[in-house]
């Protein structure tokens, strides 16, 4: 309906602008005109509008204005018939022509025709053309006159109604087609009217025998077998489904339902049983299982590349099951085939998985490999151009495949696909198939194949991660254990040599591994060798640092040397040559053992045949060669400060030693001398004259003087011997002060100082080394006291935070900044001459602050010159011996 | 009088001690250890001075025999030592001796020690 409200509606608009630019142009009789118009209303009628007038004579068209929208295209493209022509679908095009050949000669009243033309976008749309030829006196067409439209949606309309309608009449084809009825005793077989013209039976042919020979030879044995199951009364009635030959040079498929009659000894007399047509089921049933044979092919060839991914993650390390699985699976896959795995080696092509059902197939094909990378062969294209080479018929081969051919003739296939495994765009092998039959593997097949490449990449890819991983792994993990000896073992070089060759061995795959140390000598020595040959190698070293050896061209220059073929290689050192041919070693790499530029040695790796050291094993050896260098250093390190603590030990031994017995030497005189000067003075006091009295004294102060130095050089041995224990007890501190400061109250000078005791509250009980508290008191006091001439000396303690701070603060001299640390040294009085001026020993201070840290504590100094010093010691209130 | 051995191998320092004592005390003298033993024995002193340092038996070895024999072992020792070491000291009181001087003497420290041994 929608159609025709369309048309109707057109149909008033364009007959009015079509007939004005008609009665424009038309110079035409009354009567052509006349007919022209009925003609015109008629094509009207008919279409959608667009009307066209063709010039025959000069090939020219002219069109009304709707043209374009008539069937979307510009009258500037539709200029001549040629263009259009050029937009009928080739398959409409014949019946076009012909149409008009039709009409020109007279046959037609008119032109008309349905076709399909490619509209602007592209699509092919449906038109109907009419025409009206106009003729010139003599008959011939001088002009065509006619409308043209777009029909695209009536068609569509027309198609669904006509599928409509097929679809109808299929339902009804599976419907019973015909009744029969066999009498077994006459042997007659009855159709209805509708099976006969369904079967084309003719009547005269209406035997069982007939029926027999029409159905289908494949399905005979079946239909028969039913038949006698349903006789013998296996069966309560008849159903099969067989094919039968349809009379026309076809089969039909028809499902046969019989029931027998039986007579009372049960035999069957009668057959009666209908027949219904069930090709399209049939059909539709081979269809189906042909769909479902294709869907477990593809699930089959899933399952084999899952597979495939199966064994590649079980092994990692190995791509030869890979390799494996894809022929095994490849061989289930291409029926009547033998499928291959390759990769390219030294300009070779190696055969690295072959599966053939025929062994003896299978090993001729195997004797082809392996053949030389060459665009000769197959595989060497597929390799070298990295593409797919397809080889339907060996018959058909390539004369540029010659040795290829070769390689067919021998194995006797017939047909071969060779697909690269691509990586990185290079191929690093093929897997191929080789068939028995010519033709070309089908799309899905050779998409499989290429499955299976990218699997095989993906294996090769992942072993050698793996591989690398692992390397890298085993590197850093011998690298460390070298480490580990070189911390373990400082004092001899001997287990990390051992490690570092072990680790070499391991791996570079070196037969040999050895380390040459330069000696005191300033010669090459064999440091360390694991390999056999050793006499011979022995026979060579020691050896000069020069270039003329390996070991020594590495050390010179700093560098390392690699000699991939020691036998016939460039630059080889003659003792490099000969020392290698003498223990059979074919290629080898020196590194240099350097420390801070000096060479120590070389280490190096030999193979016993000819091959390249990779950048990586190059710098593993380095590594290693570092390792070394650091270990020589590390022992000679450790062997030098062993020396030195050795002799520092026995020095210090003799020291004290030597400080015991001086001690004793000196101290036995000076009793003497000391002792009768006092008898002297004591008994001779009141003989003598005044000023000798005054000599013996300077005598004996001066005795007394000699052995206050010689007590306390020997205290500082002591302390510095480490030989003085501190000996804690709990004291109360106050006490202790109060007592020193009494002890030196005798060497203040009492008219013009004053000491002064400043304690901050109640001091605490302390637990300390009493003896050399009281030392090291008295020590300050007695200084302060030595250098202080007037004004006071104060005693100041205070205790806080598990710490007591005792300071000695004097009005005297005071220090120069620039001497406060060095007053704590040995001998060291601020002023040098200040001795002679105001006695001391000069080592009171460094005693009294060694025992001071001995206790875990510190004195230090503060001073203004000329004002006064003040020297503070801090001690932990209960002392911890370092080692608790 | 009171008796005092002085046992010291210095001439010099024994010829010291006999002057700082000779007024006040008799006095015997040995050079070594095992003179010191038989003076011990023959003389019975009151007080016995011994140096360590002594040739043939030196005087921890002379103190620890004159402790162990049961005649002698009463009499008061004190050692005279130029070792000033604490282990010295040490090895002294050790050997059984009954006080510890180090040389050079101090005549007041010594004067008062003999008293004290002697219990005037």
């Amino acid at each position: 309906m929608r159609v025709g409200q369309a048309k109707a509606k057109k149909r008033g608009r364009s007959r009015a602008g079509g007939a004005i630019s008609l009665q424009k142009r038309l110079r035409v009789s009354e009567q052509r005109l006349r007919l022209l118009q009925e003609r015109y209303e008629l094509l009207m009628g008919a279409i959608n509008e667009g009307v066209y007038d063709w010039n025959v004579a000069d090939d020219t068209i002219h069109y009304s204005e709707n043209v374009q929208k008539a069937v979307g295209l510009p009258p500037a493209l539709l200029k001549t018939t040629a263009d259009w022509r050029g937009r009928i679908h080739p398959d409409d095009l014949p019946r076009y022509v012909a149409g008009f050949v039709d009409h020109f000669k007279g046959r037609t009243e008119r032109y008309e025709c349905d076709y399909r033309y490619r509209a602007l976008d592209g699509s092919w749309r449906w038109a109907r053309q009419h025409g009206i030829a106009l003729r010139d006196k003599t008959g011939r067409v001088q002009r065509v006159i006619g409308a043209t439209g777009d029909i695209t949606e009536f068609k569509q309309a027309e198609d669904a109604l006509r599928k409509s309608e097929e679809r109808y009449a299929l339902a009804t084809s599976a419907a019973v087609e015909g009744i029969y009825e066999w009498d077994l005793e006459s042997g007659m077989l009855f159709l209805t009217e509708r099976a006969k013209i369904f079967f084309s039976f003719p009547a005269d042919q209406l035997t069982p025998a007939a029926w027999n020979t029409r159905v289908h030879a494949e399905d005979y044995a079946g239909y028969r077998a039913a038949m006698v199951d349903h006789f013998k009364g296996r069966t309560p009635h008849l159903e099969h489904e067989y094919r039968i030959a349809d009379g026309q040079g076809g089969y039909k498929w028809v499902l046969d339902r019989g029931i027998g009659m039986r007579n009372a000894k049960g035999r069957v007399t009668k057959l009666v049983g209908a027949l219904s047509d069930i090709t399209q089921r049939k059909r539709a049933e081979i269809e189906l299982r042909r769909a479902r044979d294709q869907a477990e092919e593809a699930l089959e060839q899933q399952t084999a590349t899952a597979e495939i991914l199966g064994v590649m993650s079980s092994s990692p390390t190995d791509v030869e099951p890979v390799f494996e699985a894809i022929v095994q699976s490849g061989i289930r896959l291409f029926e009547g085939a033998g499928v291959t795995v390759t990769r390219p080696e030294n300009g070779q092509v190696r055969l690295m998985a072959i599966a053939e059902r025929d062994p003896e197939r299978a090993r001729r094909w195997k004797e082809r490999f392996p053949f030389p990378l060459t665009r000769e062969y197959m595989h060497g294209v597929a390799i070298l151009d990295c593409r797919m080479v397809d080889m339907p018929d060996v018959e058909q081969m390539d004369e540029r495949f010659a040795a290829g051919k070769r390689n067919f003739a021998a194995s006797g296939y017939r047909a071969m696909t060779v697909v690269p495994m691509v990586k990185d765009g290079a191929a690093v092998g093929t897997i191929a198939v080789v068939r028995d039959a010519a033709g070309p593997l089908s799309d899905r097949q050779i998409a499989l194949l290429k499955t299976f490449a990218d699997q095989a990449v993906i294996a090769i890819e992942n072993v050698r991660l793996f591989n690398e991983t692992r390397e890298s792994l085993d590197q850093q993990k011998a690298s460390a254990e070298v480490l580990g000896a070189i911390s373990s073992s400082i004092a001899d070089t001997a287990p990390v040599f051992d490690k570092i060759l072990e680790s070499c061995e391991r791996l570079f795959a070196g037969r040999i591994v050895g380390l040459n140390l330069v000696q005191e000598d300033g010669l090459l020595h064999i440091g360390a060798y694991h390999g056999a040959h050793r006499e011979e190698l022995e026979r060579i070293f020691p050896l000069p640092v020069t270039p003329e050896s390996g070991s020594g061209l590495s050390i010179v220059e700093g560098r390392v040397v690699h000699y991939p073929d020691t036998e016939h290689g460039d630059g080889v050192p003659a003792r490099t040559r000969q020392g290698c041919k003498a223990i059979g070693i074919k290629s080898v790499l020196f590194a240099p053992m350097l420390w801070e530029g000096r060479g120590t040695g070389a280490i190096f790796v030999g193979r016993d045949h000819v091959s390249s050291f990779s950048e990586k094993e190059i710098a593993l050896l380095r590594i290693f060669a570092d390792q070394a260098a650091i270990a020589i250093e590390n022992v000679r390190l450790f062997n030098e400060i062993q020396e030195k603590g050795r002799q520092l030990e026995i020095a210090s031994r003799h020291k004290s030693e030597f400080l015991a017995n001086m001690s004793h030497e000196l101290r036995t005189p000076l009793n003497a001398i000391i002792g009768f000067t006092r008898i002297v003075m004591r008994r001779s006091e009141e003989h003598i004259e005044p000023k000798q009295y005054e000599n013996l004294e300077k005598i004996l102060a001066s005795g007394q003087h000699l052995l206050a130095l010689i007590n306390s050089i020997l205290d500082l041995a002591k302390v510095e011997a480490g030989r003085v224990e501190v000996n804690p007890g709990e004291i109360g501190l106050s006490p202790v002060l109060e007592s020193c400061a009494r002890t030196v109250e005798p060497l203040v000078k009492a008219d013009a100082v004053t000491l002064v005791k400043e304690f901050d509250g109640a001091l605490p009980q302390m637990v300390v080394d009493e003896e050399k508290l009281r030392q090291i008191v008295i020590n300050l006091l007695s200084n302060a006291a030595k250098f202080t001439s007037r004004g006071s000396i104060r005693l100041q303690a205070h205790a806080s935070n598990g710490s007591v701070a005792i300071a000695v603060a004097d009005t005297g001299i005071g220090i120069p900044p620039d001497k406060l640390e060095v007053i704590f040294e040995e001998f060291a009085q601020a002023d040098a001459s200040s001795t002679r001026v105001y006695g001391g020993t000069g080592l009171g201070l460094t005693i009294a602050r060694r025992l001071a840290r001995l206790m875990g504590g510190e004195i230090t100094a503060e001073s203004v010159l000329g004002s006064g010093s003040t020297f503070t010691l801090t001690l932990p209130l209960r002392y911890a011996s370092p080692g608790a | 009088m009171k008796t005092i051995l002085i046992v010291e191998d210095v001439a010099l320092n024994r010829e010291l001690l006999v002057q700082l004592l000779e007024d006040d005390y008799r006095l015997v003298l040995a050079a070594d250890g095992v003179a010191a033993l038989e003076r011990a024995a023959e003389a019975k002193p009151d007080l016995i001075l011994m140096d360590l340092s002594l040739p043939r038996m030196d005087g921890w070895e002379a103190t620890r025999r004159l402790k162990a024999d049961e005649t002698l072992s009463r009499i008061p020792v004190i050692v005279l030592s130029a070792h000033a070491m604490r282990g010295h000291e040490d090895r002294a009181r050790a050997s059984g001796c009954d006080d510890f001087l180090t040389k050079p003497i101090d005549e007041t420290l010594l004067f008062e020690k003999i008293a004290r041994h002697l219990g005037d």
